[in-house]
């Protein structure tokens, strides 16, 4: 596929968003991880960068006015995007197993999400356990890891309520993503069951369980 | 070390806020008055970004457990000590006596006042902060607004001298006249593809600060600004000091508890410097906004830390 053009533009003073692409799309993604993987490492001799917040296609790099001088670092940001490939981000990725408990008390909108779909709910779990998902980025609440891609008959929209209290451990879905509440937080995705794997510990050396580049796979329990 | 008699409205411990820690979907949090903070810490001779109290438009009540030294910053709540004693004001530290009360009111010229202490307030530290996230329910006091009966206790120090605020260093982002805060912004990361009207509107328009604003995000009211509908993005990281265009065309200014990320196009970002200003406003104030070009807001900054550094270092 073709590259998109890449875009580094200021995000207030002192910091750059990284543009380097504008969808949800596995190999844009792949090569986010790739450049933050490589400002995070070091080696590139730029000072004064913070730990950088990779999204979908984009990423935030915040750094000291004091220590790295804007107008170059934003060339050297340029270059460095225009020099990472899909294959930067692969090394570190793992394959987490995720035991899930579906439907009943755990899952409340399995049921839902089989009328909407038109399939069973058997079908509906074996068709979401069936997928190996990549970790796209980490956002919305700590350690919430948004999976992807869902596959395409599992596609809702989000509830048009949200919950106002989301279980911790809740595994849901919305749109082309699915995700684990790390913590009991409101939430307007859909509900199909829960896990006991504990996706968030702040006192762990590494506070989330997922990293961008993991593969996940849902197991049924 | 100061007991919770009343916590006030919405009272947290707040810090600098947590660096480095976005990559994980952790919010910012920290005070919203960044200048404040600074300013009760060095009036109690802390490092300016210590652990303080940020109290928001109604303070608290506070019963004085053992002598201490605090720092007062922010908005006026009209402290005392018990009823008919001085008046504390802010940009000042003052020393408490044990056994007496300290009192906050209602803050009668800005949103948040901060309360610091000699020593900083222990407060839970996670990942370089111990700053409150209330929604990750972490830092500060377990994760969540004070309580009554929470203890704020602060390591022993030397006896410090009471210090007031030079005048002609902003110690806050109060407002020090009347009529619509003004805020410069620097053009955001989406200000090209929304274009020129968009940009123009935003300074044009007078904006009013909406009552479901919070420390999550300033919601502004006025008349809407078409076309942001028009741009579709899928969700890029953010952050705190982000105007937010929305679909409503109604801009939302993201504040220290915004999420990392978000979908929503940024035409402008409001500058460090004036930052403090939007932690100061209360539902009903009136805002204008400024554009101001990138290197002249990046001199201010530094002419800003540069004159709280000195302050710092000559304390």
């Amino acid at each position: 596929m073709s590259q998109h053009a890449i875009r580094v533009v200021s995000f207030g003073e002192r910091a750059f968003l990284v543009e380097m692409g504008t969808s949800i799309d596995a190999e844009v993604n792949a090569r986010v991880h790739g450049l933050a993987a490589r400002l995070d490492g070091g080696g590139h001799g730029i000072d004064g960068l913070e730990r950088c917040v990779p999204a979908y296609a984009s990423l935030l790099v915040r750094f000291d006015p004091m220590r790295a001088d804007p107008d170059r670092l934003q060339q050297q940001l340029a270059e460095l995007a225009a020099d990472v490939s899909a294959n930067d981000a692969i090394a570190g990725g793992r394959t987490v197993d995720i035991p899930v408990r579906y439907g009943g008390d755990d899952g409340p909108d399995l049921a839902d999400i089989a009328r909407r779909t038109g399939m069973s709910g058997d079908a509906v779990i074996e068709l979401h356990a069936s997928v190996t998902y990549r970790v796209y980025m980490l956002g919305f609440s700590p350690g919430f890891a948004y999976l992807g891609l869902l596959p395409e008959p599992l596609r809702l929209p989000r509830r048009e309520d949200p919950r106002v209290r989301v279980p911790e451990g809740s595994v849901a879905i919305a749109a082309a993503q699915t995700a684990v509440y790390p913590q009991a937080t409101a939430g307007g995705w859909h509900l199909l069951g829960r896990t006991d794997l504990r996706m968030w510990d702040p006192d762990a050396a590494e506070p989330a369980r997922l990293r961008p580049g993991d593969d996940v796979r849902f197991v049924v329990s | 070390m100061l007991e919770v008699i009343e916590p006030g409205m919405y009272t947290t411990v707040q810090d600098a806020g947590r660096r480095g820690a976005g990559y994980l979907g952790v919010r910012h949090a920290g005070a919203a008055d960044a200048i404040a903070l600074a300013a009760a810490n060095l009036l109690v001779g802390n490092a300016p970004s210590a652990a303080v109290l940020e109290m928001t438009l109604l303070g608290g009540s506070f019963a004085v457990g053992a002598g201490c030294l605090v720092g007062i910053a922010g908005a006026n709540m009209e402290a005392h000590l018990d009823p008919g004693e001085r008046p504390l004001h802010p940009g000042r530290s003052h020393w408490l006596e044990r056994g007496t009360t300290l009192v906050f009111g209602p803050a009668i010229d800005g949103a948040r006042t901060y309360l610091s202490l000699a020593g900083g307030i222990a407060a839970q530290q996670v990942l370089g902060s111990g700053s409150t996230d209330p929604i990750a329910r972490f830092g500060g006091i377990d994760g969540r607004p004070l309580l009554r009966g929470d203890v704020l206790a602060a390591p022993a120090t030397a006896r410090r001298e009471e210090r007031s605020w030079p005048s002609d260093v902003p110690s806050s982002g109060v407002a020090r006249e009347d009529g619509p805060r003004r805020m410069a912004i620097v053009r955001g990361p989406h200000a090209d593809a929304l274009g020129d009207d968009v940009a123009g509107l935003l300074t044009q328009r007078m904006w009013t600060v909406g009552t479901r604003s919070d420390r999550v995000g300033l919601r502004l009211d006025g008349e809407s600004i078409a076309g942001a509908g028009e741009i579709i993005l899928v969700s890029q990281p953010m952050l705190p000091g982000a105007v937010q265009l929305p679909p409503s065309g109604l801009p939302i200014v993201l504040m220290p508890d915004a999420p990392t990320i978000g979908g929503y196009p940024v035409p402008a970002v409001i500058t460090e410097v004036d930052r403090p200003i939007s932690g100061q406003l209360r539902p009903g104030d009136q805002v204008v906004f400024a554009w101001l070009d990138i290197d002249t807001a990046r001199e201010r900054l530094r002419h800003r830390d540069s004159l709280v550094a000195a302050l710092a270092s000559s304390w």
